[in-house]
Parts: C-alpha cells; sequence; structure tokens
C-alpha cells in the first residue's frame, strides 16, 4: 500500500516535474530565509544570557533630563552604594575604553580593545577562563588578563601565565589568565583587561572620590530574593539618588539614576551617551523578525496554494479510489502522508541552503553565527513547519476532496463548479502580494532614508578628511610635530581637534553666561579646536572670528548658532558676550553656523568650543588624487618622531559611514528578503496561472477555433489577477505606509513618506506579476488548438 | 439482493424539474444476470450509479443485502458497498498516474491482501484479459478498448459478488465482447450477481432477464 502511495507521489511530481520544482524550491528557499533570519534574531536577542547571573545584573545608567543619558556613572558610586544598599550585592565598575601599546618578543601591536575593571570580573562576569586563577587574576595592579586571540597573536600560545608584555613601551605586566575567545553575544567585546588599581592618580581615568565626573560604567549585582520588578528595581534606584545626593550639591545631584537589565544592554540602548560599543536596536531586530514571519508566510501560501491546484487535478483519484474501495481514513493517510513527505523534503533542502548561505549570510550581517541543527529550539521549530505546511497544504486533498461523493469528483463537477476553494486559494494570492508589497515599501524606504543620510548637508565637507591621534612621544613633542606637518604642503592643511564631530557624547551643565537659568538642566557638549578647525572643515563662520594664534585665545569661546539661540541671542549679538565653562571666565570671539555632531537620529543642539592647547589628534584636509603621497608624508613624520609606536590614521567619512552600519545591514538584509519574497510569490502566481490555463484548456482551444484573438485570450486569463492584485494594493498601501512612518520616527531627520513610494512599490508588485501571469496565458493563447480538443 | 422502490431522480434545469428516474421499482435477486438497454438519455448510467452507491435518488428506497441503504450512515453504507461491488465505468475512469498493473492491484491495497496473494490476482487477471505485455504502460499508451478491459479487470480483481457494467463492451471489437460477455456468463454461474448497460442486443442475450428504460421509466415486456 505505503509502495502504491510513494509511487503515484513521485509520478505526480515526476509528472509535472516544473510544476514540482516551482513548489518545492519556493517553499525551500522561503524556509531557508527564515532559518538565517531567525538565526541571526535569536543571536541578537541572546547577548549576555551567558552569564551565570545574567538575571541578577544591572548596568547603573545616569540621566540629568530626558534628552541627555549616559551609560556612564562617577568612580565611587559603584562601591558606596553596594556597601549602604542592602539590595546590591555586589558591583564591578569598567573604565572607558583604553588603547594600550603591547610588545613582546619584538610583536608591538597598538591594541584598542581593553578596559580597566575592578578585581572582582571574572566572578562578576562568567568569561570562561582557559588558564589562570580567576579569583587571584587581577588582584595585583601589574597584571594583565588576555583573551585567547590576543595571547596566540603575541605568544603563539595560550600557555603563557607568567610571562609579561611591555606595556607603552615602558611598563611590563604579568599576564595572569587567559580567556576563552569572547562570545560575540557579548556586549562587553575585549582583547584584554587591566586592573583598575593600575591607573596612576595623575591619569584622567582615575578613580578620584569625583562624584560628579561620570567617566565609569558601574554595574550591579540585586539580590538573588528580590523579585525585579518595576516597582522593586525603582526603590533600589530612589535608594540610590538618595544617597547620591548626599555627596553632591547644585543640578547635578538631581541626576536620575536607572537600573538596566543586563540582557537589555545590547537590543535598548538606544539614546545612551558614551556607551561602551555600537549595539543593536530591538526595533531592527523586531522589524526583520516580522520579514522572517512574511516569508515564511509567502513560502508557506505558495506551498500550499500549488498543492491545492495540484491536487485538485488529483480530484479524479481521491474519486476512483473511493468507488474501488478506499475509505475516508486511507485517502487521508495517503495525501497528509504525501504532504508531510514533501515537506520535509523542503525544510531538508532548505537546512542545506541555509547551511551554503550561512557564510555569506555572516558577512551581510557583520557577525559569524553557526546553526545548532540540533539544539531544542530549532528542533521545535521545525517540526512546527512540517506539521503547521504539511497539514495545511495536505487536508485540502485529504479532507475537502475525499468528502465528496466519488460521482461529482468523475464527472467532473467539483473542480469546474465549486467555487469555495478559489476563493480561498484568491485570499492566500491577496494576502502574499500584501506582504511582498510591504517589503518593497520597506526596501524603498530604508534605502531613500539611507541615501537622505548619506547627502545630507553636514555643514562641512566630510570628503578627503584624514585623522591621525597623537600617541606616545608625540604628546611631548607636539610643536615639532605640528611644524612638521605644516612644512609639507601635502600636509599642512590640518587642525588639532580633541575630538571628531560625528558622535559627540558627553557634555556639561557647568556652564555661564548671562541670565542663565541656575535651573536649566541644559548638556552641552564642548570641543577643544585650534585655530584651523572651522576652514579646515569648511564650516561657516556666522559672526566674530575664529581662534587665532594671534590672540590669546585660552579663554576664548566659541558658539554654535544654536547656543547662541538657547542664550536668546542673535549670533552677531552673542560675539563678546562674557562666557564661562568649568568656572573658567572669558568671552564668545564667534558663532559658527550649526554643523553635525550628533548621528541623523538625534537632533543637532546647542555647542561649545575652547581653543585647544593640548593636543588631541590632527585632521588633515588631504588634496583630492593625493592620499596616497599624503598618508606617505605623514607616516615620515611619525615614524620619525615617535619610532617606537605603529602609525595609525583613519577616515573621517568612514567614520561617519559606520554610524550607519545597522542601517546599511538593515537595508541590506531587507532588499535581500524583499526580492525573495516578491520571488517566491511570483514563482506561486506563476505556478497558479500555469494551472489556471491547464485547466481552461478545452476551453481556449474552442474559442480559439472559433475565432478569439490572442489579445482576447490573454486578457480573459489575465483579467482575474488583476482584479487579485488590486485588492492587495489596497490593502497593503496603509499597512506599510503606517510601518514606514514609524520606522522614520526613529530618526531626527527624515524622508516625507511620500505616495510615489506607495505607488512605486505596487507598480513593480503589479508589473512583475502581469510579466508572470501574462507569460503563462500568452503561451496558452499561442498554441496550436488542436492540441487541446483532440481527446477527450 | 437488491430491491428499489419509488425511486426518483431529478435535476432542477432553469427552475423546472426534469425528471431523470421516474418511479423506479426493481427487484434483483442474487445471482441473477441483468442487462438493462434503452435509448441515449433514458437513464441507463443513472440507476447502475444508484445501485452501486456512487449517486443517491432524491426520493426512494434502496435495499441492499437487506438493509436499508438510506438509512444508514455514510460510513457503514460505504463499508456495505466496499468489497462487494465492482464497478465498469462507461468511460473507463483510469488512474492516469498508475500503470496497467497498478490500476488493477488498486482495489486490492484496501482489503488487507498480502502482496504475494494480490501478485497473483493481478497476474490471473492480465492473463485472463490477455493483457500481460501491457501491465507496465499507463492508461494514455492504451486504446480505448484496451482501457476498457483494464477497467473491467479492475472491478473483477476484488471479486465482488455484484458487478455494475456500464457499456462494458462499447469499445471492444466484436470477438473482444464476446470474450466478456462469456467470462461474465462464467462469472454468473459461479455466483456473482451481474448488471449490464447494454446496447447490443446480441449482448443482452447473455443476460436471463432484459429490463427497458424509456424516459427514466422501466418499461415491463
Ligand atoms: N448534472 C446534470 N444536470 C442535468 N441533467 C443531467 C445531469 N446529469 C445527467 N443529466 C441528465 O440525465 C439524463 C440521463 O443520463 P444518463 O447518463 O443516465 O443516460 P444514459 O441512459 O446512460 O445515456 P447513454 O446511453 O448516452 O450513456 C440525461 O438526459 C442527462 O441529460
Ligand atoms: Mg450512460
Amino acid at each position: 500500500m505505503l509502495e502504491n502511495y510513494l509511487k503515484i507521489m513521485y509520478r505526480n511530481l515526476w509528472r509535472y516535474k516544473a510544476y514540482s520544482l516551482l513548489n518545492i524550491l519556493g517553499l525551500s528557499i522561503g524556509l531557508a530565509s527564515t532559518f538565517l533570519i531567525f538565526l541571526w534574531v535569536q543571536h541578537e536577542r541572546s547577548y549576555d544570557q551567558f552569564h551565570d547571573k545574567a538575571a541578577q545584573t544591572y548596568r547603573l545608567t545616569s540621566g540629568i533630563s530626558k534628552d541627555f543619558v549616559a551609560a556612564t556613572t562617577p568612580p565611587p558610586i559603584g562601591q558606596e552604594m553596594a556597601s549602604k544598599i542592602p539590595a546590591i550585592k555586589d558591583h564591578l565598575r569598567l573604565t572607558h575604553r583604553v588603547d594600550h601599546l603591547f610588545e613582546h618578543d619584538g610583536k608591538k601591536f597598538e591594541e584598542k580593545e581593553g578596559f580597566y575593571a575592578d578585581s572582582n570580573f571574572l566572578s562578576f562576569f562568567s568569561f570562561t577562563v582557559l588558564k589562570g586563577d580567576p579569583s587571584t587574576a587581577l588582584q595585583n595592579p601589574d597584571v594583565i588578563l588576555l583573551t585567547e586571540k590576543m595571547a596566540n597573536k603575541y605568544f603563539g600560545s595560550t600557555d603563557v601565565v607568567g610571562k609579561t608584555l611591555i606595556r607603552d613601551n615602558k611598563n611590563p605586566v604579568t599576564v595572569s589568565a587567559v580567556l576563552a575567545n569572547i562570545p560575540s553575544n557579548s556586549h562587553l567585546q575585549f582583547d584584554y583587561i587591566l586592573p583598575i588599581s593600575a591607573i596612576k592618580d595623575n591619569d584622567w581615568k582615575y578613580p578620584s572620590q569625583d562624584w560628579g565626573n561620570f567617566i565609569y560604567y558601574t554595574y550591579f549585582q540585586l539580590d538573588e530574593q528580590l523579585t525585579p520588578t518595576a516597582d522593586a528595581l525603582s526603590k533600589v534606584t530612589e535608594e540610590i539618588m538618595r544617597e547620591y545626593k548626599t555627596h553632591t550639591d547644585g543640578v547635578i545631584a538631581k541626576t536620575q539614576f536607572k537600573l538596566q537589565p543586563l540582557s537589555d544592554i545590547h537590543l535598548h540602548s538606544q539614546n545612551f551617551q558614551v556607551d561602551v560599543a555600537v549595539h543593536g536596536h530591538y526595533l531592527y531586530v523586531n522589524t526583520l523578525s516580522l520579514v522572517g514571519l512574511f516569508i515564511l508566510i509567502v513560502a508557506c501560501i505558495n506551498f500550499m496554494n500549488l498543492s491545492t491546484a495540484r491536487s485538485a487535478r488529483r480530484a479524479r483519484e481521491v474519486g476512483l479510489r473511493k468507488v474501488v474501495g478506499a475509505d475516508r481514513k486511507q485517502l487521508i493517510t495517503q495525501f497528509l502522508g504525501e504532504s508531510l513527505l514533501i515537506t520535509s523534503l523542503s525544510v531538508i533542502i532548505a537546512l542545506a541552503i541555509a547551511i551554503l548561505a550561512l557564510p555569506a549570510f555572516g558577512g551581510l550581517i557583520g557577525k559569524s553565527i553557526s546553526i545548532s541543527l540540533f539544539s531544542p529550539e530549532m528542533a521545535g521549530y521545525l517540526v512546527t513547519i512540517v506539521i503547521f505546511t504539511s497539514l495545511f497544504s495536505g487536508s485540502y486533498p485529504a479532507i475537502y476532496l475525499s468528502s465528496f461523493k466519488p460521482l461529482l469528483v468523475l464527472k467532473g463537477i467539483l473542480t469546474s463548479q465549486r467555487s469555495g476553494h478559489r476563493v480561498f486559494r484568491n485570499g492566500l494570492v491577496v494576502v502574499q502580494f500584501v506582504v511582498s508589497i510591504f517589503l518593497l515599501v520597506g526596501t524603498i524606504v530604508i534605502y531613500k532614508q539611507l541615501e537622505f543620510i548619506k547627502n545630507r548637508d553636514n555643514g562641512f565637507d566630510r570628503s578627503n578628511l584624514l585623522y591621525v591621534h597623537m600617541t606616545g612621544d608625540i604628546w611631548g613633542k607636539q610643536q615639532t610635530w605640528k611644524n612638521a606637518l605644516a612644512e609639507n604642503q601635502l600636509t599642512s592643511n590640518f587642525t588639532i581637534t580633541d575630538a571628531l564631530p560625528s558622535n559627540l557624547g558627553s557634555g556639561t551643565i557647568d556652564y555661564w553666561y548671562e541670565g542663565k537659568d541656575p535651573s536649566s538642566e541644559l548638556v552641552v557638549p564642548m570641543m577643544d579646536v585650534d585655530a584651523d578647525f572651522i576652514s579646515v572643515f569648511g564650516m561657516e563662520l556666522l559672526a566674530g572670528r575664529t581662534f587665532s594664534k594671534l590672540f590669546t585665545d585660552s579663554t576664548s569661546y566659541m558658539i554654535n548658532e544654536s547656543m547662541a539661540a538657547v542664550m536668546g541671542l542673535s549670533p552677531e549679538e552673542a560675539v563678546g558676550k562674557p562666557f564661562a565653562v568649568w568656572s573658567k571666565k572669558g568671552t564668545i570671539v564667534g558663532v559658527v553656523k550649526d554643523f553635525n555632531f550628533k548621528p541623523v537620529s538625534q537632533s543637532v543642539g546647542p555647542l561649545m568650543l575652547q581653543y585647544n592647547e593640548w593636543g588631541g589628534m590632527a585632521v588633515i584636509r588631504t588634496q583630492p588624487g593625493k592620499l596616497e603621497a599624503t598618508l606617505a608624508a605623514v607616516e615620515a613624520v611619525n615614524t620619525k618622531l615617535n619610532p617606537n609606536y605603529p602609525f595609525n590614521y583613519g577616515f573621517f567619512d568612514e567614520e561617519l559611514t559606520r554610524l550607519y552600519e545597522s542601517e546599511q545591514r538593515l537595508s541590506k538584509l531587507f532588499a535581500l528578503f524583499a526580492g525573495l519574497g516578491i520571488f517566491i510569490s511570483c514563482l506561486g502566481l506563476y505556478g497558479l496561472s500555469a494551472f489556471m490555463a491547464e485547466q481552461r484548456f478545452k476551453e481556449i482551444g474552442i474559442r480559439k477555433v472559433l475565432g478569439s484573438s490572442t489579445i482576447g485570450i490573454v486578457t480573459l486569463l489575465t483579467k482575474s489577477f488583476i482584479g487579485l492584485l488590486i485588492v492587495a494594493i489596497i490593502v497593503a498601501i496603509p499597512i506599510s505606509w503606517y510601518g514606514a512612518v514609524q520606522w522614520l520616527n526613529g530618526f531626527a531627520y527624515r524622508i516625507e513618506m511620500g505616495i510615489w513610494i506607495a505607488t512605486l512599490a505596487s507598480a513593480i508588485a503589479l508589473i512583475i506579476a502581469l510579466l508572470t501571469v501574462g507569460y503563462e496565458s500568452l503561451k496558452a493563447a499561442l498554441m496550436n488548438p488542436t492540441r487541446s480538443l483532440r481527446d477527450d | 439482493m437488491i430491491e428499489l422502490q419509488h425511486i426518483f431522480k431529478w435535476y432542477n434545469v432553469g427552475g423546472t424539474k426534469t425528471f431523470v428516474l421516474k418511479d423506479i421499482n426493481l427487484r434483483i435477486e442474487q445471482g441473477e444476470f441483468i442487462s438493462i438497454m434503452g435509448p441515449s438519455g433514458s437513464g441507463k448510467s443513472t440507476l447502475l450509479h444508484i445501485l452501486g452507491n456512487l449517486d443517491t435518488p432524491d426520493e426512494g428506497s434502496y435495499l441492499f443485502l437487506e438493509e436499508d441503504v438510506y438509512a444508514l450512515k455514510s460510513r457503514k453504507r460505504a463499508e456495505l458497498f466496499q468489497s462487494r461491488v465492482g464497478f465498469v465505468f462507461q468511460s473507463y475512469h483510469l488512474i492516469d498516474e498508475l500503470t496497467v498493473y497498478e490500476n488493477i492491484e488498486t482495489p486490492l491495497i484496501y482489503k488487507n491482501i498480502s502482496s504475494s496473494e494480490r501478485r497473483a490476482i493481478v497476474g490471473d487477471m492480465l492473463d485472463r484479459f490477455g493483457i500481460v505485455g501491457k501491465k507496465d504502460l499507463f492508461p494514455n499508451q492504451l486504446s480505448g478498448g484496451q482501457q476498457q478491459i483494464v477497467g473491467i479487470a479492475r472491478a473483477l480483481a476484488g471479486s465482488p459478488n455484484l458487478i455494475l457494467a456500464d457499456e462494458p463492451t462499447g469499445n471492444l471489437n466484436s470477438q473482444q465482447g464476446e470474450d466478456v460477455m462469456k467470462l461474465f456468463k462464467q462469472l454468473n454461474e459461479e455466483g456473482v450477481t451481474i448488471v449490464q448497460v447494454t446496447h447490443s442486443e446480441k449482448n443482452a442475450e447473455y443476460g436471463n432477464r432484459i429490463i427497458n428504460l424509456l424516459d427514466g421509466q422501466l418499461k415491463k415486456d
């Protein structure tokens, strides 16, 4: 019996080869896409869950106002709160990411991925320790924790506990432990950890008792017994704030602290200033989950549509089997079994596709993830899909067809007159195209928004800007360095600044001007720039002058247009007004037109500039086409003055682009999956139109014999599809409009959602669909009519 | 074995009832061999379908093996007919995706018959109808007559007690037709009840009773 079923299944698949291929391949491609998306989503959602105490761990964040929240906190707060508040069991501090030069045996590299941490780092978090004793690893100030990767880089082995590295050309540090490489789903990514006790007291990172200096990341572990309800957590933060007030005064005492769950850090850290890393975005994860779900729906619908269409062909078989003695149970077994088998086959093909595509996909998302085929989630997911899809596509022939009187089926009444399943199938086609149009709109909107960001007027010329940080000996030879750069006409167009205007974090509320509201909570960022800043960046000066070597500008300030507006002054009025920052009194000498110093998601606000006399980095505007020569010139200067440090540089343009990495990624993913969604929908549409044409084979033949034109027949066959597409367009436009507006609202500067986008998406869907259907119809219309009338 | 009482069958065409069968009363005893005759469109196939439970009348009752067919639930009804009736269609109705061999085998797979037994039965059928050479061909590779032979072989394979044959010889040459009739006669002698529809007086003579249909009504002779 089984043999008989298998044979007929195989023959049916084979007889309609192209059709079966469309069917199976459509489902496989769709499933493979959703596998990949869900792997990514799962990875994004799994951040920091691997820590044993993940559920009790929180990061303390601070906020002066709603618009200014930071991931950092003052150094003394961790220790103090942990000792005063019973609910807090443990605390851990990390500095900003630091940058050191390390050397071993002639191998010397600048390492930018490090932190200073408290000595309980290894017990607080659960990073895997390969070598060394975790409990004492950070006890002494002269030690270092390395990851496997960095240990291999310097020593070619991980068995290196007790060996030394030279830090910054002078301090030897001893490797006290080697950690396994940091999992990609950790929000903390680093190559090495140094103990906070190693920080000298003249270093700005030194853990002083300054309660107003927000320079550390502080993590807490709360009592296990505490159920982390919103209420319980806000009680803890209230205690923190009460305690904090006893150490501070003024506006800073009003700082709002919050406990951010460890597992939220990766996806829910959107507006924090000075955060540890580029984070993911929960909205993007949700969007892509939705896309994944959509593709799954489209692929399943497609499969069901094609399968039911095919099984209508088999109505006769069902009827005959009943006549010769099959009961319903047997028929249900046969057809459900058949669809179960085909679905399973598709799933296997899908897995193979997913595994093959994984490396490329990893490149697209910027992470390497692996498929764990045997995880319970994966198994659950696969089984659900197989059961759902096969039940749905198999139940039509199994349950619906087998319920009919055989004679009706044999006479063909069922397929030609019953309209129930046609309505159902049309409904599915509509859903499919609604989803496709939604994805298309998404693709266009994201693309346009990215274009908008790229071409946005930044208030400066972003191209051809090269930056070089001051490192090592250059700090002591600044004037010589600057002179050397100035001498060469390739590098002479440069400015010294403390930061790039790409994503200025931080800022201060400790500034003063006449008439300032003493309770103002406005945090204003500050840049330290030299005389050439405005000209090198190509910014526009609105009033007054820039800083200048000709003046003593150590107490001069420049502000931007917005800052002048905050002060209630026009640019011209602001010039000459007294101004002070951190109690350093001076005057405003110039007002610069607003330029961007934040990502497009945040609006540009007020900004203060002070004269840079201490250094930082040089930003050089290179002459077009002379980039190589300029780089060589800077490198020559650097190697001469700073022979012990490797030469490092970067491009400002790339720095800006990097801000939108996740948007770029989303855009690529969206385009890819929208394309796939439409492709799969069209496979389905193609199959369906072929099926309809086949069903009307005889009718078409007779009409042709009776003299109908080709166009007449094409119209006859495509008419019903056009109706369906129009319904799909009407449904899709408001849905995708809403989605697009929601997404765009996440940007302070954004494109307008225009009717043209919806129109374009609909037009694309319509054209592709018409081409698909039209092709089949034309083929049917052009066939030799005698072929259809020969038998029967 | 079979008792039809006041069977009516009609279709609503354009709002008016068109009767296909009108007040049919018919008794068929076990072991009879009956030929139904009548002009085209007189309702012969419809009657045969009703006898084989492939169709239901709009009025009337049907006793099959002393059971009131229309009082039974559809499951029970299907069981009652399933293994007892072999049906030969006027338009053959073979399964396109199965070979000759497999088509004949199909009724057997629903009957809990072991595969070796099935092979024996199908082999016997192929032999009896002289189509051994055609056993691996698909229906569309056969002539109309050959398809009809396969349809008959399929109906006989399940060794039914009742054979309902709708113009079984319509597409056969006279020699083949005669062979089939002889086979039917032989089966009938072995105790199988046979009801056939035919247009041929000669074939009708093989039966022991002829029923004439005219405009959906029985014409007693
Ligand atoms: N679905 C239907 N709707 C309306 N009338 C129908 C339908 N099916 C069958 N009929 C009518 O029922 C009548 C009897 O048909 P049936 O097939 O029983 O005739 P028949 O005696 O077998 O004819 P033939 O010798 O040509 O096979 C015909 O007149 C036909 O038009
Ligand atoms: Mg007939």
